[in-house]
């Protein structure tokens, strides 16, 4: 299996749905205050209705759901870590179960999956933020989002060409790790089998040619772009205008709206 | 040692939006000594066929056997059977990364577990076998090689697992002339002196036709053609239909034929071509 | 004096190149080297590995300031920081590999790049943007993102990179030595269209079916240019060729044979069908 297949984080899906259209800097702040909201959401009623909000939004993506939660993989340790530990190690409410030294209490547990539900939903909001918007949108967006910070001499412009650049790059450089690692197994590579010290041993061997690739390519991607007449971001223009259409208005108000109400749904019901 | 595919079909992200199928129930016999060329379009399958027949990947079904050994078997450890077809990838030496060349080369014989002794003597062996003077290059940081000198090194790191099976994927590919002549040259002798079997991967037309007796042409995961080199290599329409142009010297006498000469089509050599051509053109009638 | 007033041309004054290096005894990668490439020329550099064709490259666009002589273009000193984006924008630049060339996640928004950086107006930058795609024939994939699409694609992308910044000149170095036969032919195409339009082209190679279709050749050998001149002149030249490691194409050497064999053929027939063309008149007549 190629790595890329693996990772689903930073790997836009094109589409024409209502979130594809949105601006950048709409989506990205509807992204933030989902996250943000998610730390104010403490009762389950508050859960449900921000489960239900973050489904009616993958409906609106267009995004088949089984294509979202593949992201969940590379973080599912992770996930379960942080559920196991809640579970043991919270101090609150009745014990329920019992076994030597290890105490599971229901407040712990009801703790526990929170936590982990809010993990999951964190990581959900960001995969589906970069899965329906371009990553040049998105570096774009927030590049005129923050471009106030100017002022106080923090390089946004060249941060966000960073940014463009890592993510333009991510797919070859899993590709190329893909071939490294396969030409590495075929000299007998210890990377799949032995303890982790030979497996360490072997990794090496990946390492190195990746490093020394990802520097050749650094370099010829600098010549190529000083020849491109790149100089920073300083009078530099862009193609594209960004305008803020009607609906960006209405999702910023809808979200504001629900947002107000997940709240109000976690207040006012009892758990 | 005789590699045989059968009902190959290879299948990537199943179930992805991108799902491809790469190899569509391929079944193919490589006998010991053969020197065969792989052949077809970019995106036909080459490398992945080869990545099957050396066990990096796993078949969505059908096996690959070695002298007669699944190497598919999932019960079996494997990792050892499959290490004797040595697969040179597409730019090699993209994969070196010891401090100097005899240590990239020791590489592969040690991580099979051979004592000190026999991982230099094979280092040795393998530099002379690609034709780098091992007084010379032994101690040099494979980061200060030429090109060419890059790949041959990288080219020795296989050898020096005595891999049964030579696989070369495009190893020519972005060479200078005389890189690419000193390789195929080197490529030669281990198929004539050590008889390696080999299978070579080349989208140059040319190339092969000089060096393979037998060639496979792939398109879409499928054969389209296989046979002696100038057997596949004499019908201009059935390997347009593989994607898959004549050599020049081939595609010249075709022309020719056409225009109502009567000359063979499966000629490689220039001379020989020339030698035909000259006497049509006294002699014959059009 | 107006930059105006001058003949366009890159004007090459005994230039020298010295890479910055900590070893006591400086390596000269270039030797005064005196060269003039007219506007409409079409010039192709050859030679090995390390004989100083990259670095020449990037002398014509002020990648590199010579160690010693000059580089004019278009009567620029292109050691004159001042002139640095004047210069860069009348030479552009397409390296070998497409992969690292191309900065757009989108690959419109990749062409957009250049254009973007010399604070053009946004809707004259798209204008721009849509004329060079349809120029290089690759307005299908404007919203593709460049890594889905294939070598010769991706090469085109680039050129339509430096196309929309109205260049006069463009520099290739090796643009299809890492691309199938395919995409090569697309480049080839590409750059021939450009050429047939007025940009001068700068083409380094390895290939000499590729030189033969330039105007001019420039062997270099060891930093030091050994030859100059129209590419039937380099045919005749068999001792230099050798040297060099040049082979001349199937074609071209098959030609050379059936003339010795009595055919009266022109002394320089490019390509292969030019050669069945003449071949089949030069048997009617008879």
């Amino acid at each position: 299996m190629a790595l890329s297949d693996v990772v689903t984080l930073g790997q836009y899906i094109p589409g024409n749905s209502l979130l594809h259209r949105l601006d950048p800097r709409t989506k990205f702040l509807a992204a933030i205050t989902l996250t943000i909201l998610l730390f104010f959401v403490t009762k389950l009623t508050g859960y449900i209705f921000f489960l239900v909000l973050f489904l009616a939004v993958v409906t609106a993506s267009g995004i088949p759901l089984r294509f979202l939660l593949r992201g969940l993989r590379p973080i599912l340790f992770l996930i379960l870590f942080t559920f196991i530990v809640q579970a043991l190690f919270s101090q609150e409410g009745n014990v329920i179960l019992q076994w030597g030294f290890l105490v599971i209490r229901d407040a712990g547990l009801w703790k526990a999956f929170f936590m982990s539900f809010r993990l999951t939903l964190l990581v959900l909001v960001t995969t589906l933020l970069t899965l329906v918007t371009s990553p040049i949108d998105l570096t774009d967006g927030l590049d005129r989002l923050f471009s106030f910070l100017h002022v106080l001499r923090i390089p946004v412009h060249e941060i966000a060409m960073m940014m463009t650049i890592a993510l333009r790059f991510i797919p070859t450089l899993l590709d190329e790790t893909d071939t490294i690692v396969k030409a590495q197994i075929s000299r007998g590579a210890p990377l799949d089998r032995g303890n982790i010290f030979r497996r360490l041993r072997g990794f090496v061997a990946v390492l190195i040619p990746l490093f020394v690739s990802a520097f050749r390519r650094a370099d010829e991607l600098a010549q190529a772009m000083e020849s491109r007449c790149y100089r920073g971001g300083e009078g530099r223009t862009r193609m594209r205008a960004m305008v803020l259409h009607w609906t960006d208005l209405w999702t910023a108000l809808v979200a504001l709206a629900l947002g107000l109400v997940t709240l109000a749904f976690n207040w006012l019901a009892v758990p | 040692m005789r590699i045989e595919a059968e009902h190959l079909t290879y299948i990537y992200g199943p179930g992805l939006p991108w799902e491809k199928r790469a190899l569509d129930d391929v079944s193919l016999r490589i006998e010991e000594g053969e020197f065969v060329g792989l052949v077809g379009e970019t995106g036909s399958g080459k490398s992945t066929l080869v990545q099957l027949l050396n066990g990096i990947l796993r078949p969505t079904s059908g096996r690959v056997l070695l002298d007669g050994v699944d190497l598919t078997d999932r019960r079996k450890p494997i990792w050892k059977a499959r290490l004797q077809v040595g697969l040179v990838f597409q730019f090699p030496e993209s994969q070196l990364f010891a401090e100097t060349v005899a240590e990239d080369i020791a590489f592969g014989p040690r991580n099979l577990g051979l004592s000190q002794q026999e991982v230099s003597k094979r280092v040795e062996e393998s530099l002379l076998k690609v034709g780098l003077e091992p007084a010379l290059f032994r101690q040099r940081s494979p980061f200060t090689l030429s090109g060419g000198e890059k790949r041959l090194v990288a080219i020795a790191g296989i050898l020096a697992m005595w891999p049964r099976v030579l696989i070369v994927d495009e190893v020519t590919a972005g060479l200078d002339p005389r890189g690419k002549r000193d390789i195929l040259t080197r490529i030669k002798l281990l198929h004539r002196n050590e008889r390696a079997t080999v299978i070579m991967i080349s989208h140059d037309m040319d190339e092969i036709v000089s060096l393979v007796e037998r060639v496979v042409v792939l398109k879409s995961g499928r054969i389209c053609r296989q046979g002696q080199t100038t057997e596949v290599f004499s019908d201009e329409e059935s390997l347009a239909g593989c994607g898959i142009r004549l050599p020049t010297i081939p595609q010249i006498l075709s022309s020719l034929v056409k225009a109502g000469w009567r000359l063979p089509v499966s000629i490689f050599d220039v001379r020989e071509a020339a030698r035909l051509i000259a006497q049509e053109y006294h002699h014959g009638t059009v | 004096m107006t930059y105006e007033d001058v003949t366009p041309k890159i004007v090459l004054q005994g230039v020298s190149y010295c890479y910055p290096d900590s070893t006591a005894s400086p390596v000269y990668a270039l030797s005064s080297l005196t060269l003039e490439v007219k506007a409409g020329d079409f010039l192709c550099i050859l030679g090995p590995n390390g004989s100083g064709k990259s670095t020449l490259g990037r002398l014509f666009n002020a990648l590199l300031i010579p160690t010693e002589g000059s580089v004019q273009v278009d009567g620029m000193d292109t050691r004159n920081t001042a002139l640095l984006w004047t210069i860069r924008t009348r030479v552009g630049m397409i390296f070998q590999n497409p992969d690292n060339q191309i900065v757009g996640t989108i690959v419109e928004e990749d062409i957009a790049f250049g254009l973007e950086n010399l604070g053009i107006p946004p809707n004259e930058i798209r204008a721009r943007v849509d004329w060079a795609m349809e120029k290089v024939g690759i307005s299908t994939y404007a919203k593709h993102p460049p890594n889905l699409l294939s070598g010769g694609q991706k090469q085109r992308v680039a050129i339509a990179g430096v196309l929309a910044m109205k260049p006069s000149y463009i520099v290739l170095d090796e643009p299809t030595s890492l691309l199938d036969p395919q995409g090569r032919e697309e480049v080839l195409r590409t750059i021939q269209e450009l050429h047939s339009e007025g940009i001068t082209l700068i083409l380094i190679t390895h290939r000499m079916e590729e030189a033969m279709l330039a105007c001019r050749l420039l062997v270099l050998e060891k930093g030091k240019l050994a030859f100059l001149g129209i590419p039937a002149q380099l045919v005749e030249e068999d001792e230099l060729r050798r040297h060099a490691h040049l082979d001349l194409p199937l074609a071209i050497r098959l030609a050379q044979l059936l003339r010795e064999k009595g055919i009266p053929l022109p002394p320089f027939l490019p390509r292969p069908e030019e050669l069945v063309r003449t071949l089949c008149a030069l048997k009617r007549s008879t």
